[in-house]
C-alpha cells in the first residue's frame, strides 16, 4: 500500500493518504511531541441514510437504526465488550453518529497497535442476537427519554423539523422508542454489509505513526472480498423554502431559547467547493453576528440577548444551515431585528475592515485545531468524507475575495429560508416582564 | 515541558510552563479569594462587568475588537471554586507568534492587562449601566440553571450535603443577593481584591521568556502592590460517627429523573491516600470500564449514564445518575452494593491495572492541553502540593490493592438526592 504525502509548510503540518487493497481510505496525521496518539474509523453511514439497496432488494430503515448499530458493534460474541478490551489497555474509547456518519474512535498514550488491532477487529466482527438488541432497546430508550429533557436538543431538531420538508436530516438521530422496536438482528447485519464495506469507510490516525505497521493490522482485519463500493448518497430534492418559519416547543427551563437558521439551497456539493462555501459563509457569520458586531452590541445593550448569544454554521453534503442562537425574554424580536439587520447589510457594501479582521479570527481557530489530537482527528474525517483537503483551509481564507462574500450575503441570508425554533418556559413566570 | 515560578512582587507569583508542541499559548491571571456568600455573588459578577469595557477599550464591541485583530485571541474571565476558595480567573488564549506574520505577545500582554486592571470606572465606582445590565444577566444565568437537570442535581446536592459549610454555596452567587450590589459596592469590593487576595499569573506556552517576564513586570508587576497572602484553610468533608444520611427528593418536570449521592472522604489533598482514592474512584465509577458502568448501566439496564468523581481539595465523591423514576431503589442499591464489593477487595488485578493505565492515558490528556497543564499546576499551588504530571504518576503506579480497599473504606454516604422526573400534568 502506497502513501502520498500533502504538506503545509508554514503550519508545519503535513497528511499521507493512501487506498488500501480493499477500497479502504487511510490517513495519516503525523504528529510528534503529543502524549497522545488518536485514531478514528468511521463510515459514511448515519441517521439520513433510511433505504438501504443491497443486492437490488430496497428495504427501509427503521429511524435510528445507524445509532443503534453503533451501540451494539461494541458487544462481542465472547460475551465481552470492546470497551474492557481497550480498557486493559488503558485507551479511552467511544463511539457517535452523527447525520451522515458513524465513526468509533481511541486515545491512548501507549500500545496504540495494540489498540488498533482491538479497533478495527471489534467493527468488523458484528454480533447480534435477540436478546442483545433487546437489550439495548432499554438502554437507547433511556437515551431517547434523555433527549427529550435537552432543551437545546429540541430547540435543534425542531429547527430542523421546521426547516425541512424531505430532507431526513430532520429525524431525531436516535430515532423513537417505537422505531427503534423494530430493529432485528437481521436487519442489523445488512445495514453493516452494504455501509461497513471497506469502500463505504475511513481510517484516521493521528500522532507519530509508523505507517507499514499500521497496514499490517489492516491487512489482518480489513478484507477485501467484502468490497461493495462507496455508497452513492441519495440527493433528495428537497425544496428550496422551509416547511414552516417558525416552531415552538413548551419545556422546563427559566428563559426561552432561540435558534434562528438559513437553510443552504445548493445540495450534493463537496471538495474544494463545499469547503470555500463554509469558509465564506463563516466570514461572512463572523462580520454579521461576531462579538464586534453591531448586531451583537446593540442587541446585548438593550437586554435582547445574553452571553449565550452564538453563531454557527454547518455545511455538508447532504444538507446545510447556518444560525444564530441564544437565550431571550423576546425571541421573536430578535428574530426581527435579525431579518431588518440582513436587509440593511444586504443592501450595503460589506465593511473591508471587519471582513480583514474576520479573516484574522478564522485563521486564528484554523490555527487551533492542531492543539489536540483528537480534535484534529474528529475534524479532518469530516472533512476527507467531504473530499476536502484540510491543509488548504488558511489559504483559501485568505485568498477570498469581497465580491464573493457580497454575493454570498445576498443569496444565503433569504427570510423564506429561515426558520425560528423557539424553546418556552412551561409557566410564565412573574419576573419576565 | 519546563515550569518556573517567580516572585514579582510579595504575594504575585508569575509562574512559566513552557512548551512548544502547541500552535497557541495561554496568559492568566488568577485571584484567590474565601468561599462565602459575601464573596460569590460579587465576584461571579466581576467576569460580566470586565467584559464590557476599560479604559481603553471603553466598549464591548472595541474590547472584542482588539482581540479579534490580534487573531481571534479569546480573551474573558470567569470563576472556579476550589476547595473552600474561590478563584477569580482571567485569561487569553492566543496563537503562536511562529505561526502568523507579525509579533502579538506583547500586545496579548498588555490587552490582558487593560482588560483586568483598567476598567471603566467613574467617581470611584464601575459604570452603572454595565453593572444594572450585567446583575439582569446574572440573574438569568442563575436561574436557567434548571435548564441542565444533571448539573442542576448536582448543585443540589451540593447544598444539601455542605449546608452550613463554606463549600455549600453556590459559586455562581444568589438572585436575592444581586439587590444589595451596586456600581459602587462592587468596584469597592473588586478594588478589595486586587489589592489583597493572593494573584498567581501564568504564561505558558512558546515565546521569548524573558521578553514575556518584562513586560509582565512593567505591566502587573507594577499596578499589582506587594501583598499579604491569607489563605483560607479548607474545612474536609470528614467522616462523622453515627452519621444521619440526608435524604432529600425533589419533583420536576422531565421524563428521566436523576440520582446524585455524596460520600465524606476526608483524606488531606496533599497526602498519599488520594492516589488510591484516584485509582479507587476510576475502577468503581470513573471509567468507562467502571464497576458502576457495567453494572449499573451494562449489565442492569438501570441507568444512561452513572459515574462517580472524587474531589480532592474538599475531599468527596460524588455518583451521579440519570435514572428512570421507578428504578430509583434498584439504581440505588446497586450502587451501594458495588461499593460494598469495592470496600471487600472485590476487584480483580487487571481492573487495577486498568485503572492505572486508564489514568496515565488521563494525564496524557493533560499535557496535552495547554489549558489542563495550567489547571493542573494552578490546583496543586493551591493544594501546595509540588508534583508535575508525571510524578502523579508516578506515584499511582505505586498504589496497592491494600491502599485502594482502605481508600473505598474511607467513603461514607453522607446526601442522597433524587430529582424525580414527573409529567407535567402530575405537579
Amino acid at each position: 500500500m502506497r502513501f502520498e504525502k500533502t504538506e503545509n509548510k508554514f503550519l508545519n503540518e503535513s497528511v499521507l493518504f493512501g487506498v488500501h487493497e480493499s477500497g479502504l481510505r487511510v490517513y495519516i496525521v503525523p504528529k510528534k511531541g503529543f502524549s497522545k496518539y488518536y485514531a478514528i474509523y468511521g463510515t459514511e453511514y448515519g441517521s439520513v441514510d433510511r433505504v438501504l439497496n443491497l443486492d437490488g432488494e430496497e428495504v427501509m430503515l427503521p429511524d435510528g437504526i445507524a445509532h443503534f448499530l453503533e451501540h451494539k458493534l461494541f458487544e462481542e460474541e465472547d460475551g465481552k465488550n470492546a470497551f474492557d478490551k481497550f480498557a486493559l489497555t488503558g485507551a479511552s474509547s467511544n463511539a457517535f453518529t452523527s447525520f451522515d456518519m458513524t465513526a468509533y474512535l481511541f486515545s491512548c498514550t501507549d500500545s496504540f497497535y495494540e489498540n488498533l488491532d482491538i479497533l478495527l477487529e471489534f467493527v468488523n466482527n458484528p454480533y447480534f442476537t435477540d436478546e442483545n438488541v433487546a437489550k439495548e432497546q432499554g438502554i437507547i430508550g433511556q437515551e431517547i427519554k434523555m433527549y427529550d429533557d435537552d432543551p437545546d436538543w429540541r430547540l435543534f431538531f425542531n429547527m430542523l423539523q421546521g426547516m425541512y420538508h424531505k430532507n431526513p436530516v430532520k429525524t431525531d438521530i436516535a430515532g423513537t422508542v417505537e422505531s427503534i422496536s423494530h430493529i432485528t438482528p437481521e436487519l442489523l447485519y445488512k445495514c453493516c454489509e452494504a455501509y461497513y464495506n471497506p469502500s463505504n469507510m475511513m481510517l484516521v490516525m493521528v500522532g507519530d505513526i509508523d505507517a507499514k505497521k499500521a497496514v499490517e493490522y489492516i491487512n489482518r482485519h480489513v478484507k477485501t472480498d467484502k468490497d461493495r463500493g462507496r455508497i452513492e448518497k441519495t440527493v433528495c430534492a428537497e425544496p428550496r423554502t422551509v416547511a414552516q418559519k417558525i416552531v415552538r416547543q413548551k419545556l422546563s427551563v427559566s428563559k426561552p431559547l432561540f435558534l434562528m437558521g438559513f437553510k443552504e439551497k445548493e445540495e450534493g456539493i463537496d471538495g474544494e467547493k463545499l469547503l470555500l462555501k463554509q469558509i465564506k459563509t463563516d466570514i461572512l457569520m463572523e462580520v454579521l453576528f461576531g462579538k464586534s458586531s453591531s448586531f451583537f452590541t446593540e442587541l446585548y445593550g438593550e437586554g435582547l440577548i445574553d452571553g449565550s448569544f452564538g453563531k454557527d454554521s454547518e455545511l455538508e453534503r447532504s444538507y446545510g444551515f447556518s444560525s444564530i442562537s441564544g437565550e431571550s425574554s423576546k425571541p421573536e424580536e430578535v428574530y426581527k431585528r435579525a431579518l431588518e439587520y440582513l436587509t440593511e447589510v444586504k443592501e450595503k457594501p460589506l465593511d473591508k475592515s471587519a471582513v480583514d479582521v474576520a479573516k484574522r479570527v478564522l485563521i486564528g481557530r484554523n490555527l487551533r485545531r492542531f492543539n489536540s489530537v483528537e480534535r484534529l482527528g474528529n475534524d479532518f474525517i469530516r472533512s476527507f468524507m467531504n473530499n476536502i483537503n484540510p491543509l488548504e483551509y488558511s489559504e483559501i481564507v485568505e485568498n477570498v475575495s469581497h465580491q464573493e462574500l457580497g454575493e454570498r450575503l445576498r443569496e444565503h441570508f433569504d427570510e423564506e429560508c429561515c426558520t425560528l425554533s423557539i424553546i418556552e418556559p412551561l409557566e410564565e413566570s412573574e419576573n419576565d416582564k | 515541558m519546563k515550569t518556573d515560578v517567580y516572585e514579582i512582587s510579595k504575594g504575585v507569583k508569575l509562574r512559566f510552563i513552557e512548551t512548544d508542541k502547541f500552535k497557541t499559548n495561554v496568559l492568566s491571571v488568577y485571584f484567590c479569594l474565601p468561599l462565602c456568600r459575601e464573596n460569590v455573588t460579587c465576584a461571579a459578577l466581576i467576569p460580566r462587568v470586565l467584559k464590557r469595557g476599560s479604559v481603553k477599550y471603553p466598549t464591548m464591541a472595541q474590547l472584542s475588537r482588539r482581540a479579534e485583530e490580534l487573531y481571534g485571541a479569546s480573551i474573558g474571565a470567569d470563576i472556579l471554586k476550589e476547595g473552600d476558595e474561590l478563584l477569580i480567573r482571567a485569561s487569553a488564549q492566543f496563537v503562536s507568534d511562529s505561526f502568523i506574520t507579525e509579533t502579538i505577545i506583547k500586545d496579548i500582554a498588555e490587552l490582558l492587562y487593560e482588560f483586568v486592571l483598567c476598567p471603566i470606572t467613574k467617581d470611584g465606582a464601575f459604570d452603572k449601566t454595565y453593572v444594572e445590565q450585567e446583575k439582569e444577566n446574572a440573574k438569568n444565568f442563575i436561574k436557567g440553571l434548571i435548564n441542565d437537570k444533571k448539573e442542576y442535581a448536582q448543585v443540589r446536592c451540593n447544598e444539601i450535603m455542605f449546608e452550613g459549610d463554606p463549600y455549600g454555596n453556590f459559586s455562581y452567587g444568589y438572585v436575592e443577593d444581586l439587590e444589595c450590589i451596586d456600581e459602587k459596592n462592587l468596584y469597592d469590593f473588586y478594588k478589595d481584591v486586587i489589592e489583597t487576595a493572593e494573584v498567581n499569573i501564568f504564561a505558558s506556552g512558546c515565546f521569548d521568556k524573558d521578553a514575556v517576564k518584562a513586560e509582565i513586570e512593567k505591566t502587573f508587576g507594577k499596578a499589582l502592590s506587594p501583598r499579604d497572602s491569607k489563605r483560607t484553610r479548607t474545612n474536609l468533608a470528614a467522616f462523622e460517627e453515627s452519621i444521619k444520611v440526608k435524604e432529600v427528593t425533589e419533583e420536576i418536570t422531565a421524563s428521566q429523573s436523576k440520582l446524585c449521592m455524596g460520600f465524606n472522604c476526608g483524606i488531606e489533598p496533599a497526602s498519599d491516600e488520594c492516589y488510591a482514592v484516584a485509582v479507587f474512584s476510576c475502577i468503581y465509577g470513573g471509567s468507562p470500564f467502571s464497576k458502576l458502568f457495567n453494572n449499573v448501566r451494562e449489565k442492569l439496564s438501570l441507568a444512561y449514564y452513572v459515574f462517580s468523581a472524587f474531589n480532592r481539595q474538599k475531599s468527596f465523591m460524588r455518583i451521579s445518575a440519570g435514572v428512570e423514576a421507578g428504578k430509583f431503589s434498584a439504581a440505588y442499591d446497586e450502587i451501594l452494593l458495588q461499593l460494598d464489593m469495592m470496600k471487600n477487595g472485590d476487584f480483580s488485578d487487571d481492573e487495577i491495572a486498568s485503572a492505572k493505565k486508564y489514568l496515565k492515558t488521563q494525564v496524557g490528556s493533560i499535557k496535552d492541553s495547554l489549558v489542563a497543564t495550567e489547571d493542573f499546576y494552578m490546583t496543586r499551588a493551591m493544594m501546595l502540593v509540588d508534583e508535575s504530571p508525571d510524578e502523579f504518576l508516578e506515584k499511582i503506579n505505586k498504589v496497592s490493592r491494600e491502599e485502594i480497599i482502605a481508600a473505598a473504606n474511607k467513603m461514607q454516604l453522607d446526601t442522597v438526592y433524587f430529582l424525580k422526573g414527573v409529567s407535567g400534568d402530575e405537579i
